[in-house]
C-alpha cells in the first residue's frame, strides 16, 4: 500500500465513524468519490455516479450547488465552509449541509458534505409557518371585510347626504303652502285639521333632516358650536313636557329633580350650551329612557349643579342587555327596539363631546339603568 | 368536494409527479403543468384552471411574482403556494401577493385536503 492509498484509507475510516452522512464529490466532474458508512446505510450500497443524480434524483446539477464558493479562481480549495439547510425532493427529507473543499489523496480536488438530517426539527418549524400563514390569511380576510364595511358606510353616508339635500327642496313647499292655505282660505274644519297635520308633518321632517345634517357635521368634526347661556332645568322640563304629550309619555311619568330634591319656583341652573345640540340630546336620551320603561313606570331626571360642570342623570327601570352595555353609544347600536335607528344615544354622545362633556352608562344599580350626561358649565355663564 | 381542474407549477419533475399523483388520488384533474413562473403566467388565461399549486423557487420567475401577475389579470384566480420555504417573510410576501393558501413540503395528504376544502368552500361555493 503506497502513501496515497494509506492516506485515502485513513480518511475513509475517519469518515466512516462519524454518525452523520458524509459524501465526497469531485468538484470538476461532480462524480461521487466516496460516501461514508452512515450515508450508505441511508442511500443503499449502489452509490456511484453524479452527485445530483444519486442524491437528488435530478438529471441536471442542483440550482443550490455551492461548490463555486469553495474554490479559488484557480480551482483550488479556498478554506471556506458553507452551512445551509436543504430540502431533498427525492427522499422528502431536510438536511443541514456543512461543506468544504480539500485535496483528495489521489490528487483530485473534492468537496465533502456533512449532512445532518433535521427533518423532525423542520417539521415543527413548518407547522408553525403554516399556522403563521393561516393567521396572515385570516387577517387579510378580516381587513377585506373591514374595507367592504367601511365602503358601505361611506356609501350609506353619501346616499344620506344626497337624500338630505334633495329632500329639503320639496319640503319648503310642504311646509310653506299649508300656512298659505290656512291664512288665506276659509277652509272647512276637517280640511283645516288635515292641512295642519300636513304642516306639522313637514316641520317634523325638516327637523329630522336638520338633526341628521348636524349629526354628520359632528361626526366629521365640522360642526361650529354656537353656545349661549341656557337654563338646564327649564330645558329638561320643556323636553319632558313635550314628550309627556306623546303617546309614549302619556302612559309613563317623568319626574324632574334638582340635586335630588324638588326644585323651588324660580330656581335655575345656567350653563353654556348650544341649543341646537342640547335639546335633541335630552330628547333622545329621555325618549330612550321612556321606551325602556314599562307602562305606568317612572323615569327620573335629576339635574345636578357643580362648580365646573352640570350633569343630568336619567334613570329608568330595567337593565340594558349586558351584550351592548360597552357599545351603547356606538353608531347603529340598538336594544332591538322596533324601528330603532341606533342613532339616538350615539348622537347624544357626540353632542356632549362637542361641548367638551361626555355621556356614560351606569348599570351598577340592579333593576335600573342610569345614563349620566356631564356638560362643562362654561366660562361666560354667571350662575 | 367537487372535482377541481388544477394547474401544477414546479420546476422539479419529481414534485410534479408526486403532486399529480396525490391530486388524482383525491379525485382532481391536473390540466396543466408549468416548470417556471413565466410559463404559468403565459398558460393561465388559456387553461383557466379552478386552482393553481405554485412553487416559490423556480428559474426565470419565482412563484410569488407569478402569483402577483396571474392575479393582476385574473383577480379571482385561486393560487396555493406549495414550497419548502417556511420563513416568515416568504409567507407574508406570498399572502400579500394574493395566495389563498400555504403548504410546506413534504406535502401531507391531510394538509392538502384541508387546504383544498377550505379554499373551495370560501371561494368556489
Amino acid at each position: 500500500m503506497n502513501a496515497s492509498m494509506l492516506e485515502s484509507a485513513l480518511l475513509r475510516t475517519h469518515f466512516d465513524v462519524i454518525p452523520f452522512g458524509i459524501y465526497v464529490v469531485d468538484v470538476t466532474s461532480l462524480e461521487l468519490v466516496f460516501v461514508n458508512k452512515h450515508f450508505r446505510e441511508r442511500m443503499g450500497e449502489a452509490v456511484s455516479g453524479k452527485c445530483y443524480e444519486v442524491i437528488y434524483a435530478s438529471d441536471r446539477p442542483c440550482p443550490h450547488c455551492r461548490i463555486a464558493e469553495l474554490l479559488t479562481p484557480e480551482g483550488m480549495p479556498n478554506g471556506e465552509t458553507v452551512v445551509y439547510d436543504q430540502y431533498n425532493e427525492h427522499d422528502e427529507r431536510w438536511c443541514q449541509l456543512q461543506e468544504k473543499t480539500m485535496g483528495w489523496p489521489d490528487g483530485r480536488v473534492v468537496k465533502y458534505s456533512i449532512a445532518v438530517d433535521i427533518s423532525e426539527l423542520k417539521e415543527t418549524q413548518n407547522r408553525l409557518a403554516e399556522a403563521h400563514a393561516a393567521l396572515a390569511l385570516r387577517n387579510r380576510e378580516l381587513a377585506d371585510q373591514n374595507r367592504i364595511l367601511q365602503e358601505n358606510i361611506h356609501l350609506r353616508e353619501h346616499v344620506e347626504r344626497i337624500a338630505k339635500h334633495d329632500l329639503k327642496a320639496p319640503l319648503s313647499a310642504l311646509i310653506g303652502l299649508p300656512r298659505l292655505l290656512l291664512d288665506n282660505y276659509d277652509l272647512p274644519g276637517e280640511a283645516t285639521r288635515m292641512v295642519e297635520l300636513i304642516e306639522q308633518a313637514g316641520q317634523n321632517m325638516l327637523e329630522m333632516l336638520n338633526q341628521s345634517l348636524i349629526l354628520y357635521k359632528l361626526e366629521t368634526d365640522t360642526y361650529a358650536l354656537a353656545s349661549e347661556p341656557l337654563d338646564l332645568l327649564e330645558l329638561v322640563r320643556d323636553v319632558a313636557g313635550r314628550l309627556s304629550g306623546s303617546s309614549l309619555g302619556q302612559m309613563r311619568r317623568v319626574r324632574v329633580s334638582l340635586d335630588g330634591r324638588e326644585p323651588q319656583p324660580g330656581e335655575r341652573l345656567l350653563f353654556s350650551g348650544d341649543p341646537l345640540l342640547c335639546r335633541p340630546l335630552l330628547q333622545n336620551l329621555l325618549q330612550n329612557a321612556l321606551e325602556a320603561t314599562p307602562v305606568a313606570g317612572e323615569v327620573r331626571v335629576d339635574v345636578r349643579s357643580g362648580r365646573d360642570a352640570v350633569a343630568i342623570a336619567l334613570t329608568n327601570p330595567g337593565e340594558v342587555p349586558e351584550a351592548i352595555r360597552g357599545r351603547m353609544f356606538e353608531k347603529y347600536v340598538t336594544q332591538g327596539k322596533r324601528g330603532g335607528t341606533g342613532l339616538g344615544a350615539y348622537s347624544a354622545a357626540l353632542a356632549a363631546r362637542a361641548h367638551g362633556g361626555r355621556v356614560r352608562l351606569d348599570a351598577s344599580q340592579p333593576g335600573a339603568t342610569t345614563v349620566l350626561v356631564t356638560l362643562p358649565t362654561g366660562q361666560d355663564v354667571a350662575v | 368536494m367537487r372535482r377541481l381542474r388544477i394547474m401544477v407549477v414546479d420546476d422539479s419533475g419529481l414534485t410534479v409527479k408526486k403532486m399529480a399523483k396525490l391530486l388524482e388520488e383525491l379525485g382532481h384533474e391536473v390540466v396543466h403543468v408549468a416548470a417556471t413562473g413565466q410559463q404559468a403566467v403565459d398558460a393561465y388565461p388559456g387553461v383557466a384552471p379552478d386552482l393553481v399549486t405554485m412553487d416559490i423557487t423556480m428559474p426565470d420567475m419565482d412563484g410569488i411574482e407569478a402569483t402577483r401577475r396571474i392575479l393582476a389579470t385574473a383577480p379571482s384566480a385561486l393560487v396555493i403556494i406549495v414550497t419548502s420555504h417556511g420563513q416568515e417573510q416568504m409567507v407574508m410576501d406570498a399572502i400579500e401577493a394574493g395566495a389563498k393558501g400555504y403548504i410546506l413540503k413534504p406535502v401531507k395528504k391531510e394538509k392538502l385536503v384541508e387546504t383544498l376544502e377550505t379554499v373551495t368552500a370560501k371561494y368556489l361555493s
